[in-house]
């Protein structure tokens, strides 16, 4: 298992349930947190960028670093069966690539690169703003 | 194959047997998927990279007095909807 995969199966799964304090603007300890934690506190912006999540149906999606941005479900089926599904998308020169299990390998295009476009660019603007206090075009901090 | 299907203020987006469905916020996808623009992969891909690797660099030090800036051309013109 590849050390990005770890990593990010880390972050998904975690090694126990974490709770986070309910953090609110200008008050955030962000220098107390691991990068794992920074990374879950995106994942609460990042879930509700595709709409409400199903009942029974866990979502997280999250930048995890340069080159990769995940996108996990979890759910039941009506037979009360347990499934989950981790979309991994790289980043490469010539565009993104889908992996998901199997592996299977995928090119993103058409509806679904617009629709990770638009929500990469939501994820940046409301993480760079209501978890760092930034402003996502100019990096600077919010006064 | 994607296939749109209006559900409200989103819009999902089921992907035939892959058991999951991926949605995009409609209002935003209406904002800023407009579409006189032509999104290629590689300019996609140039602008998700831009995006980590300022995270990146945010979590590693979230005082950083700078951060790079993403080219704009990489970003919509108008501010996305963000009342989702």
């Amino acid at each position: 298992m590849s050390t990005l995969f770890a990593k990010a199966l880390q972050l998904l799964v975690g090694s126990g349930t974490i709770q986070l304090p309910l953090l609110r603007s200008g008050q955030r300890p962000l220098r107390d947190l691991t990068e794992r934690q920074l990374i879950q506190l995106e994942s609460e912006i990042g879930r509700t960028l595709f709409g409400p999540v199903p009942k029974g149906h866990r979502r997280e999606f999250f930048n995890l670093d340069s080159t990769t941005w995940i996108w996990h479900e979890q759910w039941r089926d009506d037979y009360g069966q347990p499934h989950e599904m981790t979309t991994r998308y790289e980043v490469h020169e010539r565009g993104i690539l889908k992996v998901q299990p199997g592996p299977t390998y995928t090119d993103v295009g058409g509806q679904e690169l617009e629709n990770l476009r638009v929500a990469a660019e939501m994820y940046h603007e409301k993480v760079m703003r209501d978890i760092y206090g930034r402003n996502h075009r100019t990096g600077k901090k919010l006064l | 194959m994607v296939s749109p299907n209006e559900t409200g203020q989103h819009t999902t987006y089921h992907i035939p047997g892959e058991g999951y469905s991926f949605a995009a916020p409609v209002s935003a996808a209406a904002e800023v998927g407009g579409s006189n623009h032509e999104w290629d992969a590689a300019t996609v891909a140039s602008l998700l990279g831009h995006i980590g690797s300022v995270l990146s660099l945010v979590r590693e030090n979230p005082d950083a007095p700078e951060l790079p800036i993403i080219p704009a051309h990489l970003l919509t013109q108008e501010d996305v909807d963000l009342a989702v």
